[in-house]
């Protein structure tokens, strides 16, 4: 005979109220709702590419979305990098070569294309890419501290906002990406040997990646300042956490690591530096190049404008950083840019889209209020369609 | 700390060493001349194109991009700019050319249509033209207007089966005089044909 008897409630297992039951279920949308903006993501920018091919196919659409640097990303999977500057820029006086492209994105390409050989890199790429920007929404969610509202705009604005398609195609913009995620989250939680190796692998997929140590060092000093107050006191005691120092000399160790390669290949450890010749960059102020951007006049140099607009705007979002304490991401953010600038406004619209730092605190201000965060999300896919169009179309502004 | 303290000194001196040897060979380039003056010290303009060169003598070679007839390009070895439909302006203090071709008897005639870079200020561009080393005469152009200059070759040179063709512009101009969206670098002559004719 059964005892109907109801249990003690004591021995019950607690039913969970309302409260304790919302964060499991928003923990779930912490993964759902970035997938979401995936497929999205995926589906709009592919529309935007049936819209101008009516001849439309998975492996069309890959190769279409595969314009500019992404052919250089592709050669170096492909062949490694070159011993000669050979290939004459447009009929160009000087001669190229695809040693200004960091060798850490190609490098996974290329071992995709081991586990994936039937595939070029144009398809590689639109594979890797978005799932590496896939992660490094997931990986930033510690950096929104439980503010979901802003974590699911930044989602959006990365997977398929206005610029989703840098991170959709076989530019390095999405490893850079999740690796700034992966190394700012490690020094948040105090963790320089995460940061230290993050940095590494930043440093080995861009140019600006290396300014990471300047953050390394804004944290150390903000970490150790108050309690020493003095240099020689301070000294001492980072002399105390190896953990710091160890990620100091190991953030560049991805571009000198590239660099020791060149030196081997070409006899120049500089060559990613000097080959910006043969595309005639040259050093300029980079105040200088934003106030010529703006007023840069006759019809070739329209878009000028846009990506001087580009770089302020990535600016003014370095001083909400700053104005949010997140000094070590401003002055990341802010040297980037700045770096950048030093060879003109050119490409302004992807450097700004792919600072991390920059798309977290935009979601943010952004998300603030419910109204304006629907707003903003509902614009961004739309502009994610009109964008794409102008991408494929190879418009100068989104170079 | 994640891993004892030990490990990390470890690896921060491991890694340090491979920073400074690094470092230590970016001081040491191990390249040709011409890429330590062209990319490393920018004291030249000219990279020189690796190029076959092949020609045959009397064919007119078009410097416009796309190109009305024969492509010059094959024959480009440095010293000339982003092709545009009107042909090429010269960049920098001097252009190089090659011709590799079957040797010809005789004198050839070196035909150029160009027009040049002038203004009130600066009216005349000078090309100083020599082959294989050999000056071969100077023109001068007063026009922004094509005109047409010729100049001949001697029959030693073109018994040769090889010209290079060198241009100096002692009165090359920078690009910015043509306006403000132009290029910075120095131009005196825009190519638009070339002939090396029997």
């Amino acid at each position: 005979m059964s005892d109907d008897r109801p249990l003690p409630a004591a021995v019950l297992p607690a039913m969970p109220d309302r409260r304790e039951r919302a964060p499991q279920r928003m923990d779930a949308l912490v993964v759902a709702a970035p997938a979401l903006f995936l497929l999205i993501g995926v589906a709009l920018r592919y529309a935007a590419y049936v819209s101008i091919n009516p001849i439309a196919s998975p492996q069309g659409f890959a190769d279409a979305m595969c314009v500019w640097d992404c052919y250089w990303y592709g050669e170096v999977a492909q062949h490694g990098y070159q011993a000669y500057p050979e290939v004459l820029n447009f009929g160009g006086p000087g001669g190229i070569a695809n040693w200004a492209f960091f060798p850490l994105y190609p490098m996974l390409l290329s071992l995709a294309g081991r586990l994936l050989p039937f595939l070029n890199p144009a398809a590689l790429g639109a594979i890797v890419s978005p799932l590496l920007t896939f992660a490094a929404v997931f990986a930033a969610w510690p950096l929104f501290e439980g503010n979901r509202r802003g974590y699911f705009l930044f989602g959006a604005l990365l997977l398929a906002g206005p610029f989703s398609f840098y991170f959709a195609t076989a530019y390095s913009e999405s490893l850079f990406l999740l690796l700034t995620v992966l190394a700012f989250a490690s020094l948040r939680r105090d963790n320089y040997g995460g940061a230290g190796i993050a940095g590494a692998l930043l440093s080995a997929t861009r140019t600006v990646g290396v300014l990471f140590v300047l953050s390394v060092l804004t944290q150390i000093a903000l970490t150790l300042w108050p309690p020493a107050k003095r240099p020689l006191p301070l000294l001492k005691t980072l002399l105390g956490r190896p953990d710091m120092i160890f990620a100091l000399v190991a953030v560049p160790l991805g571009v000198l690591a590239f660099t020791l390669w060149l030196h081997f290949v070409t006899g120049d450890s500089l060559a990613f530096v000097h080959i910006q010749r043969g595309w005639d960059r040259e050093l300029v102020n980079p105040f200088q190049a934003l106030w010529d951007g703006f007023t840069a006049t006759g019809d070739r140099l329209q878009d000028q404008k846009w990506l001087a607009l580009a770089a302020v705007i990535g600016l003014a979002l370095c001083g909400a950083l700053f104005a949010t304490k997140r000094y070590a991401e401003a002055i990341f953010c802010a040297l980037s840019l700045l770096l950048a600038l030093g060879n003109g406004v050119e490409s302004m619209v992807r450097f700004v889209a792919a600072l991390a730092p920059l798309n977290l605190v935009a979601a943010e201000l952004l998300a603030r209020k419910r109204s304006l965060f629907w707003l903003v999300l509902l614009a961004s896919m739309a502009l994610d369609y009109v964008l794409t169009q102008q991408w494929l179309h190879q418009h100068g502004a989104l170079m | 700390m994640r891993a004892p303290p030990a490990a990390y000194w470890v690896a921060a001196v491991a890694v340090l060493a491979v920073d400074l040897a690094a470092m230590a060979l970016m001081l040491r380039p191990n390249v040709s001349s011409d890429y330590r003056a062209y990319y490393i010290d920018k004291s030249s303009d000219c990279w020189p194109h690796q190029t076959a060169a092949a020609y045959v003598p009397g064919t007119t070679l078009s410097f416009a991009y796309p190109p009305k007839g024969a492509d010059f390009t094959p024959n480009k070895i440095c010293g000339w700019f982003y092709p545009d439909k009107n042909g090429d302006w010269s960049y920098g203090r001097f252009s190089l050319l090659r011709f590799n071709f079957a040797p010809v008897a005789g004198d050839l005639t070196l035909a150029v249509e160009a027009r040049a870079m002038v203004s009130p200020a600066h009216p005349v561009q000078q090309v100083e033209v020599s082959a294989n080393g050999l000056a071969l005469g100077t023109w001068r152009f007063d026009s922004a207007e094509r005109a047409t200059k010729t100049l001949s070759v001697p029959a030693k040179i073109a018994a040769s089966g090889r010209i290079d063709l060198r241009f100096d512009y002692p009165d090359a101009r920078p690009g910015r005089e043509l306006g403000p969206a132009e290029d910075a670098h120095l131009r005196a002559i825009e190519v638009e044909t070339l002939t090396l004719a029997p």
